[in-house]
């Protein structure tokens, strides 16, 4: 980066990570640098599903792109660059990009898997880093252990009704829930009609010829299918709004008989989601202690 | 929403809204449900996943052993639903709570595979898979491996419940009403096995005592027979 200014800090973005709403991102500023890596690690860490690492790597890229757009400085490697550079996890890229970049102060989101947790507490340490909250959920790691400290079983509903009340989700202006039932399981546990049919997703079709290409080239064993190399899921904001949007629009028929249905939901062959996102395009029976 | 491309607030937000737009469409009942699985289940799964790590992946309560069948990684099984849930994770990386509870979770469960066989598994098939939410998920409401921490009791099931919830037991080439026999569905055997090889750890559980009167109103011919059944079943887990 020839014309920009010495970074001050390096700040990591893993793939799990794609929050553009999180404050780090509010203004940019030449003097942050946002690091992200495709990493042998990552890919391997257990044998993925084919569509899961491409999925990941798709949004990762498209991430990095939006945040250039918006004039941050962005740092990112490709897996074909860190197998290049023999650099197969996400720490031993950073000490080396932080080595390349003149040792600027490093800051993380806490991650949300606990082996990335203990390897970036103990990469951090070293180096006196910070992290931060990835902004992105309802409640902190450690609410449940504190709620249920010293219990052998921990109780769904007590949890859930501790969090409408903090969030005021679905709750009257008294603090009670809204229709003065805080459990709807009964209701929700009635036969399916015979004659429901499901919309179809949204579909966000793409190559991915690339991105297997790259997977294959570096040996990295996936199981699962993807038809024609043709990857389907959301990978951007956008287009996660988009299926969101079309879920809630289209669908209301559908939400009706199907969120919250408890054991009674049927295993047919459902239409396929948008995954990546989750954001449930075909409401799809949840099922068990629901 | 595990990429954090979306936020949870917003998801419950958005379905609220429609909820509140299209009140003739969409009851309360299901928007509940919606905002239940989000709010409640998505987040006290994160919870109990910092109070139990590194534990937690480690825990194997019911000491099963086996290892997961092949035809996980190809589909390839007479078993209709397995096989439908199975191929359609392999196509879509994708499959709907039920299928991953009922239908693939169900049968690793009463087989008695080894919950790292079958963690590892979950957590390669679905594209929503991190650690967080599937290992929580698989080990703890599924395999039952934290000895009864988040679910009361094991989510095991018989052909019955499958037959009735579905219509894949229609063109199987398996019966779902046989217990004993060349046809008889997989699961009935080794459902029954599974109850019997655990007695002792859930005969006394409230939610369970029905099915353990049922089969003790087998009588010992009956349970030797599905027993016999069930080993077979096990043995030739590879070709069913
Ligand atoms: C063995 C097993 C493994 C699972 N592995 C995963 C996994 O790796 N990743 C994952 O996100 N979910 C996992 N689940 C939970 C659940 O099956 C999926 O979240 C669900 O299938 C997603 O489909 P949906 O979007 O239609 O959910 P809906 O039923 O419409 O629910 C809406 C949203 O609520 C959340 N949610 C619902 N149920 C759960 C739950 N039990 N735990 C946490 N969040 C929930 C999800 O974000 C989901 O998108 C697993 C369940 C089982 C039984
Ligand atoms: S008969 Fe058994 S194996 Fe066949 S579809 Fe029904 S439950 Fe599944």
């Amino acid at each position: 980066m020839p014309n920009s200014p010495a970074p001050a800090r390096l700040r990591l973005i893993l793939g799990d990570q794609l929050n553009i709403n999180h404050s780090w991102f509010r203004t940019a500023d030449d003097t942050t640098v946002y690091a992200m890596f495709e990493t042998y690690s990552e890919a391997t860490y257990c044998e993925h599903h084919v569509q899961k690492i491409t999925g990941f790597f798709l949004a990762m890229r498209a991430f990095a792109e939006q945040l250039r757009v918006r004039g941050h400085r962005v740092h990112y490697r490709t897996l074909d660059q860190t197998r290049e550079a023999g650099l197969n996890t996400i720490t031993d890229n950073l000490s080396d990009l932080l080595h390349q970049l003149g040792g600027p102060a490093f800051e993380y989101q806490l991650p949300d898997e606990w082996r990335l947790d203990q390897e970036l507490i103990s990469f951090s340490e070293n180096i006196g880093g910070v992290s931060v909250d990835s902004e992105h959920f309802m409640s902190d790691r450690n609410d449940v252990a504190d709620l249920f400290a010293g219990k052998s079983s921990y109780l769904m509903e007590t949890f859930y009704r501790e969090m409408r009340r903090r969030h005021g989700v679905l709750m009257d202006p008294s603090g009670e829930p809204e229709t003065g039932q805080w459990n709807y399981d009964q209701e929700n546990r009635g036969a399916l009609p015979k004659e429901i049919s499901f919309p179809a997703a949204t579909v966000f079709d793409r190559d991915a010829g690339d991105i297997v290409a790259m997977i294959d080239r570096h040996g990295i064993n996936t199981m699962g299918r993807m038809q024609d190399n043709r990857f389907t899921y959301p990978v951007t904001r956008e287009e996660c709004l988009e299926a969101l949007a079309d879920f809630c629009e289209k669908s209301p028929s559908l939400l009706r008989y199907l969120p919250g249905r408890n054991d009674h939901a049927p295993p047919f062959a459902v239409p396929r989601q948008s995954e990546l996102c989750d954001e449930h395009q075909n409401a799809v029976p949840p099922g068990g202690d629901r | 929403m595990n990429t954090k491309m979306l936020s949870p607030r917003e998801v419950i937000d958005e379905a609220i809204r429609a909820w509140r737009q299209h009140p003739d469409a969409i009851s309360f009942n299901q928007v509940e449900g919606f905002v239940r699985q989000i709010l409640g289940w998505r987040e006290y799964m994160r919870g109990v996943y910092w109070a139990q790590m590194p534990e937690f992946e480690h825990t194997n309560s019911l000491q099963h052993t086996r290892k997961l069948p092949g035809w996980y990684w190809t589909g390839d099984t007479k078993m209709n639903c397995l096989s439908h849930a199975v191929n359609q994770s392999l196509d879509l990386a994708y499959a709907h709570h039920i299928q991953r509870l009922m239908i693939t979770g169900n049968f690793a469960l009463i087989l008695g595979a080894h919950p790292d066989e079958v963690d590892a598994w979950y957590l390669g098939v679905y594209i929503d898979a991190i650690q967080w939410v599937e290992i929580t998920n698989t080990r703890g409401m599924s395999q039952r491996a934290d000895g009864g921490l988040i679910a009361t009791k094991p989510y095991c099931s018989s052909a019955n419940y499958i037959n009735k919830m579905s219509d894949y037991c229609r063109s199987c080439h398996y019966d779902p009403k046989k217990r004993t026999g060349e046809r008889a569905c997989p699961f009935n055997s080794l459902y029954w096995d599974f109850l019997d090889r655990h007695r002792e750890r859930f005969a006394g559980n409230f939610r369970m005592k029905m099915m353990y009167r049922a089969w003790e109103r087998k009588g010992s011919e009956e349970q030797v027979a599905i027993l016999e059944r069930a080993a077979w079943v096990k043995e030739h887990v590879e070709e069913l």
